[in-house]
């Protein structure tokens, strides 16, 4: 009895103990060591207005992104000012095209995807690009204007505009009021904005977890979709 | 020539053996490891921030998810925090309230500090006073990294956002680097050492002067067995050992410390913005270092139950338990610097 004990105490047991207690071990200094980036680092106040020609095509999307503060300030370090803290126009400028030129990678794409029908709709060069430095609130802002290569009639298919940083970097905002618009759009026409479902702790950290030139596993696409910022318009 | 000497050169060609083998695994993983990792792109709206693509954990991502939204809800009050400070002096206690807690969240979140500094107590068998100690230490060297480079970058040298993400991204390098030495040299220390039994025993190249009981019966395989009971590792702390753990974590300024410097720069009121860069670095301290001790305790915890220092288990689990802990702080490195690298090339 006494030799079975000590069997039992000494040998497999005691190496089963070890290799249970190590691997937790290891598995609590991984866990500790992972690192996911799914959080926002900078906010933008979105305003977008869908642009239409006297056909009553749509034409254009343009978007004016106000910044947060704290990323207004760190923009602003280190460019010239004048005597009441406004940076030069033509710094700003510079600036603006940088992050035109930036966000024109097919990765991000200035953040923007406008689709009839399932299909997305080509936008050529960024039109109207100008940085704005807001006295007020210390705040900047970039304009920009996405022309579509074909206008496209909206009577017989809805378009959506969706906006999303798919790296979840930014986190965008179309709180304000009348933050979305079609101005020049027939009386008919009705553009909607739809807010991102609550984004998924899960979900988005899966998200931040694939690389940029990774593919999306199917549920991954349809929730990525509920997350994005979605303006639908139709003309009935 | 005698047989001693003879004994002598085969045993000096089996040591150049395995050095040889050693330095193959290191090339080998390293190159593996440049390999797999790949570092995202830089993203438009440029922020000393690199974004490293990592395996997802299940449960875990709830939780790192979670620990975000706190983070950002302390991080989106530290402007109107500043300006509030600016106007009236008493209120000078919520920005250093919600930069503490940005700390807090912020090490428990994304971050290499914590799981370096964990690794490297556990590998060492420090102390649980010098393991607090390092993490404040290398908590408070990263927050005055961070005060010295936006102090002088951009309050002194005016240089752009852009410039500020450059030199972030070379000290980010430099840290890794660091960190990559570190885990080699543990990695060697603590698990070539005792499996390829490099150690003369004359134990002429031991960095420490204790003495110690050896239990040579049973650890034939083992080569040497080198393992301190607690009491014997308590001691001051060493500065010599130390130091390359407190710059591979210090030397990478943490990114809401430069935000929300250069913004208080921006409000001509720096001060405000240092003393949230400490305030941040102590937060910091306390979540790493409540980390590091806890993985001392279960690492002790873990040796008791095999009977302890005195006993051939303990001394196993202690052995196991070191190299594992040594393999994780270098492969993180390189895992770290890989990423830094390709990331600076882009």
């Amino acid at each position: 009895m006494a030799t079975i004990f000590g069997i039992l105490h000494t040998g497999q047991f005691a190496r089963l103990n070890r290799c249970l207690r190590v691997g937790l071990t290891a598995a609590v200094l991984f866990l500790w060591g992972g690192w996911v980036q799914a959080h926002p680092h900078m906010w933008i106040e979105a305003k977008m207005d869908l642009q239409f020609d006297a056909q009553g095509q749509l034409v254009s999307v343009s978007q004016v992104w106000l910044f947060d503060e704290m990323f207004s300030s760190y923009a602003k370090q280190g460019l010239p000012e004048t005597a009441e803290g406004v940076p030069p126009q033509a710094e700003l400028d510079k600036i603006a095209q940088d992050w035109m030129s930036a966000l024109a990678d097919p990765m991000s794409h200035y953040f923007t995807t406008i689709s009839q029908g399932g299909d997305v709709l080509a936008v050529g060069e960024p039109r109207g690009v100008k940085a704005i430095w807001q006295t007020k609130t210390d705040q900047l802002s970039l304009r920009f204007e996405l022309p579509l290569l074909q206008p496209v009639f909206v009577n017989r298919l809805p378009v959506t505009v969706s906006v999303a940083d798919p790296t979840f970097f930014v986190a965008y905002s179309f709180e304000e009021p009348q933050s979305v618009t079609a101005r020049t759009a027939p009386a008919s026409c009705q553009a909607i904005y739809k807010r991102p479902n609550r984004l998924d702790d899960q979900v988005a950290a899966r998200l931040a977890a694939i690389p940029p030139s990774g593919v999306l596993p199917p549920d991954l696409q349809l929730a990525a979709q509920t997350l994005q910022h979605r303006v639908e318009l139709s003309c009935p | 020539m005698s047989m001693s000497q003879l004994n002598m050169s085969i045993r000096q060609r089996s040591v150049a053996v395995r050095w040889f083998v050693v330095l193959v695994f290191l090339v080998a993983a390293s190159l593996w490891f440049n390999g797999t990792v790949q570092a995202q792109s830089p993203h438009p709206f440029a922020v000393p921030e690199q974004t490293l693509n990592t395996p997802s954990l299940g449960w875990f991502d709830q939780w790192t998810g979670q620990i975000a939204i706190w983070q950002s809800h302390f991080y989106r009050q530290l402007t109107t925090a500043v300006r509030a400070w600016k106007a009236d002096g008493l209120q000078a206690w919520w920005l250093l309230v919600l930069s503490f807690g940005y700390g807090v969240f912020h090490a428990l979140g994304p971050g290499h500090g914590k799981a370096i500094l964990s690794a490297y107590v556990v590998a060492n068998r420090e102390t649980l006073k010098n393991g607090a100690i390092l993490a404040f230490v290398s908590s408070m060297v990263q927050a005055l990294v961070a005060i010295a480079l936006v102090g002088v970058a951009a309050g002194i040298l005016n240089v752009t956002g852009s410039v500020l993400n450059e030199v972030t991204a070379y000290l980010e390098l430099l840290a890794y680097a660091f960190l990559v030495l570190l885990g080699a040299w543990l990695v060697y220390k603590h698990v070539f050492k005792p499996i390829l039994g490099l150690v003369r025993p004359q134990h002429g190249d031991h960095d420490h002067q204790h003495h110690h009981n050896h239990d040579h019966h049973d650890h034939a395989n083992c080569g040497h067995s080198h393992f301190p009971a607690p009491e014997q590792v308590a001691g001051p702390l060493s500065w010599r050992k130390a130091w390359g753990a407190i710059l591979a974590i210090g030397l990478r300024p943490c990114s809401g410390a430069i935000l929300v410097l250069v913004f208080a720069l921006s409000q001509q009121f720096f001060l405000a913005g240092v003393a949230a860069a400490l305030a941040m670095g102590l937060g910091t301290g306390i979540t790493v270092a409540t980390l590091a001790l806890t993985s001392l305790t279960i690492s002790r915890v873990m040796a008791a139950a095999g009977g302890g220092q005195q006993r051939p288990w303990g001394q196993r689990i202690g052995h196991t338990l070191q190299a594992g802990a040594a393999l994780l702080v270098f492969f993180f490195g390189l895992l770290l610097f890989s990423a830094a690298w390709q990331y600076s090339l882009k």
